[in-house]
């Protein structure tokens, strides 16, 4: 399998990051701020969870909600690859998991995070 | 180029599970939990009139004082439905997820929901480009 099968090569590189006790506010910021849709979690410099727009929709129609911190609105289960992961491998897994996302790891650093959106534009690439 | 070969009923989960509109969020959460399934077209009068996820379930009940018997399907169903038919190709129905975000494309014909593909679909469909 050449290197191009990875998931390195189809992951968004070097995604912007959150921690967990920062507020569901600062998350909905950073979303808005950067265009993306998902952040992976930090706690102590390790991946605990991740949060996506959708995590956030509803609360905000309480506006105390903002001040929540990360940790309670976040998905605490996270699916983790290597970047030499096979794509193959990963999308499988998520097929047959139901996840939305991998978060891909470089030692103990997120180099990564591949969507279900990195997905489709994988498979547009390949059809 | 080549003309796209695949298309959506390739990999489309066919008579997916519907709820009616009126239906409460626990008549929705049983079902996807029965069905192992994460997403239902909404109907109302059999006209499909949008597609509840599970996680726009989880995001409802966050808000203080709701519980799943007290909404319905049709309050929180996400409006906007990406509707196309079996026949499209898996290109085009690709590329209109991706760029505009939609988690699922509702399959229909003769204004009859026959089917739904889900993100979940397109990876297992990757996986299948991948392999061949």
């Amino acid at each position: 399998m050449s290197s191009k099968e990875t998931i390195e090569h189809f992951m968004t590189a070097s995604p912007h990051t959150i921690g967990s006790d920062q507020s569901a506010g600062r998350a909905h910021a950073l979303l808005r701020e950067h265009d993306v849709r998902h952040l992976p979690v930090l706690r102590g410099g390790e991946v605990v969870g991740i949060i996506s727009n959708r995590d956030l929709q509803f609360i905000f129609v309480l506006e105390d909600a903002k001040e929540l911190p990360v940790d309670d609105v976040m998905s605490p289960d996270v699916y983790t690859v290597t970047r030499d992961t096979p794509v193959r491998e990963v999308v499988q897994e998520m097929a047959a998991q139901k996840i939305g996302s991998a978060v891909v790891m470089d030692g103990n650093k997120v180099a990564g995070i591949f969507t279900t959106t990195d997905a489709l534009t994988a498979l547009l690439e390949r059809l | 180029m080549t003309l796209p070969k695949k298309t959506i009923e390739d990999y489309y989960t066919a008579s997916p599970v519907t709820v009616r509109a009126s239906d409460d969020l626990d008549r929705a959460q049983e079902l996807m939990t029965d069905k192992g399934i994460r997403h239902l077209p909404v109907l109302d009068g059999g006209e499909l009139v949008g597609v509840l996820s599970d996680r726009d379930i989880k995001a409802a009940l966050a808000i203080k004082g709701a519980t799943t018997k007290r909404i319905s399907c049709g309050d929180i169903a996400t409006e906007g439905t990406y509707v196309t038919r079996p026949g499209s190709p898996l290109q085009v129905v690709a590329r209109e997820m991706a760029e505009k975000h939609y988690g699922s494309a509702v399959v229909t014909e003769n204004d009859e929901v026959v089917g739904i593909f889900t993100t979940t679909d397109a990876c297992r469909a990757l996986a299948d480009v991948l392999t061949a």
